[in-house]
């Protein structure tokens, strides 16, 4: 499987939970919502190639059943993904209103702990599909 | 000096200031903490990882001014059901596959 930045991760619990806990300024936010959408693209898209790079060979007759094995769990992941994609635009969302109303601070705060949490899940998945580290 | 010493270093240079400090090292702790990923692979290949994501957040952190020019709407992302549909792939069809 293609390696993608794994321990990246890793970097956006703290970073989400560092900005909740100590600066909620709307800059560190921002950078918080930046390296979320990179990590994400990126685990995304390695999940979507790898996706369809098995469907293909499905198509063609050629699966293995260690893909197929590999596609189940592929499956599971991407629902684990489509929370996350939900979470990070609410999460940018919630920062679009903070940028007007400071009474809506605590929703940023509320959003970047279900992004952190959701940070967990993805971190499990990666494992389980030997995703490595570059 | 070992991989995290190194790590260390990287993040501390990158945090200059105290706030930052803090949480450069809340993301070493974090990163300590996931020792089942650290067992996975060559020591050599986790520190590049480390240290090309290090240029990341040092970028970030680095260019405030560029940070303000950030249009909000830019930062939304796609669902992985969205992408694969570009590919003509939905539930039904992984779903038909998993069940052959």
């Amino acid at each position: 499987m293609k390696n993608i930045k794994l321990i990246a991760w890793m970097f956006i619990v703290p970073a989400l939970l560092f900005m909740v806990t100590a600066c909620a300024s709307t800059n560190k936010a921002k950078q918080s919502a930046m390296i979320s959408q990179q990590m994400y693209e990126s685990t995304s898209n390695t999940v979507v190639e790898q996706i369809t790079e098995i469907v293909k060979a499905a198509d063609a007759g050629t699966i293995t059943s260690a893909q197929k094995k590999t596609l189940a769990d592929l499956s599971e992941f991407k629902k684990v993904l489509n929370k996350y994609a939900e979470a990070h635009n609410a999460y940018v969302t919630a920062l679009k209103i903070a940028e007007t109303s400071s009474a809506k601070t605590n929703d940023v705060g509320k959003q970047a702990r279900d992004l952190a949490a959701l940070s967990s899940q993805i971190i499990d998945y990666c494992n389980k599909l030997g995703i490595k580290v570059l | 000096m070992n991989p995290n010493e190194k790590l260390r270093a990287v993040l501390l240079a990158i945090a200059k200031d105290d706030g930052q400090k803090a949480g450069a090292l809340g993301l070493l702790d974090a990163l300590s903490a996931a020792a089942g990923i650290l067992a996975t692979g060559p020591t050599g290949l986790i520190v590049k990882g480390f240290l090309s994501l290090a240029k990341t957040v040092s970028s970030a952190l680095k260019n405030p001014t560029e940070i303000d020019k950030i249009d909000l709407n830019t930062l939304f992302v796609e669902s992985v059901d969205a992408k694969l549909k570009k590919n003509g792939i939905d539930d039904d069809k992984i779903n038909s596959i998993l069940n052959a």
